[in-house]
């Protein structure tokens, strides 16, 4: 027997990147209705897709101003203060390299976190779609540099493991980034479900007469 | 500023919001546009459509109650406004003269 609950990874990828709960709320009545778990998840998959990407380019001064946000915390944060006052500090304590890496690698992984947190909060309602906007601008910005990798590799000045160290680094900067705007509305959505089932058990006219 | 047009699927979404009338929302909206037209179309794709008339001023939508059958979740219920109203009628008026006197088509209907 099929299950009354739409599929659990899909409806979390669609409350996280299409933060519009008619859109989550219509699927899920359209699925209990008349549709399988196959409609369920292409549908997710599309929204997914299509949702985000539509509210980058509907709305493309909010994305320019997430993208400089961004890059200005990147800047003020990373080149200045943990490359300028945090890094030689931890050269200081005279941990090992490969210590002295990972604690370098945590703070700039929590920077990106942050990053994506702050980029969130800051263009609500559309916050995953600029989180977005600035993570699709960091992917073009990494593109020099991983060639950069890539020419050195080629003419035998760096081996394999300098590319896959550099991609892997990028990669997790991404995540980060996402995970901190992921983050940011989870804590909205919270707060609005909250407000809103406070508001449904209390009963408003509207459900009433539905009822 | 730049007149914008409708897209195929913007002028679909208008005309079954105004089918639909009252207690418009993307289920029967998108009913509405497979039954009339035969095509699937993704409600993510519906939502898209209508945020883009809402930004250019052509819908309004405001938000329901949330209800139990939908997970909690709230209905979202969209309007057209008089400014919808008037460019569906543009867009009409447009397609309507640009398939006036069309020999090729009026050959295939004979």
């Amino acid at each position: 027997m099929r299950s009354d609950q739409p599929p659990v990874i899909a409806s979390w990828l669609l409350e996280r990147f299409c933060a519009d709960p008619g859109l989550s709320g219509d699927l899920i009545e359209e699925y209990r209705t008349r549709q399988s778990s196959a409609w369920y998840w292409k549908q997710a998959i599309i929204a997914v897709s299509v949702y985000p990407f539509s509210q980058i380019v509907e709305h493309k001064w909010l994305a320019a101003r997430a993208i400089i946000t961004g890059y200005l915390i990147w800047y003020v944060f990373n080149a200045t203060i943990l490359r300028g006052v945090v890094r030689p500090r931890l050269d200081l304590l005279g941990m090992d390299e490969t210590m002295l890496r990972a604690t370098y690698f945590v703070l700039a992984y929590a920077l990106w976190l942050g990053n994506g947190w702050i980029i969130a909060k800051l263009h609500r309602p559309y916050s995953t779609a600029m989180v977005l906007a600035y993570a699709l601008w960091a992917i073009v910005a990494s593109v020099p540099p991983v060639y950069g990798v890539v020419m050195n590799m080629l003419d035998g000045s760096k081996d394999g493991s300098a590319l896959a160290w550099e991609v892997t680094a990028r990669v997790g900067t991404l995540l980060m980034l996402m995970s901190g705007g992921l983050l940011s509305t989870y804590r909205d959505q919270i707060k609005q479900t909250r407000i809103a089932g406070q508001d449904w058990r209390r009963g408003s006219p509207r459900v009433a007469a539905a009822r | 500023m730049a007149k914008e047009y409708l897209g195929n699927l913007e002028l679909m979404v208008l005309l079954s919001l105004i089918r639909v009338g009252d207690n418009a929302y993307g289920v029967p909206i998108s009913h509405e546009i497979e039954q009339r037209t035969g095509r699937d179309v993704a409600l993510g794709s519906v939502y898209a459509a209508l945020d883009r008339l809402e930004r250019k001023g052509y819908v309004t939508s405001m938000l329901g109650d949330p209800t139990p059958e939908r997970g909690g979740r709230a209905k979202r219920y969209f309007q057209i406004t008089a400014k919808g109203v008037k460019e569906v009628r543009d867009a009409q008026r447009m397609l309507t003269n640009m398939w006036r006197n069309l020999s090729v088509l009026q050959g295939e209907l004979a």
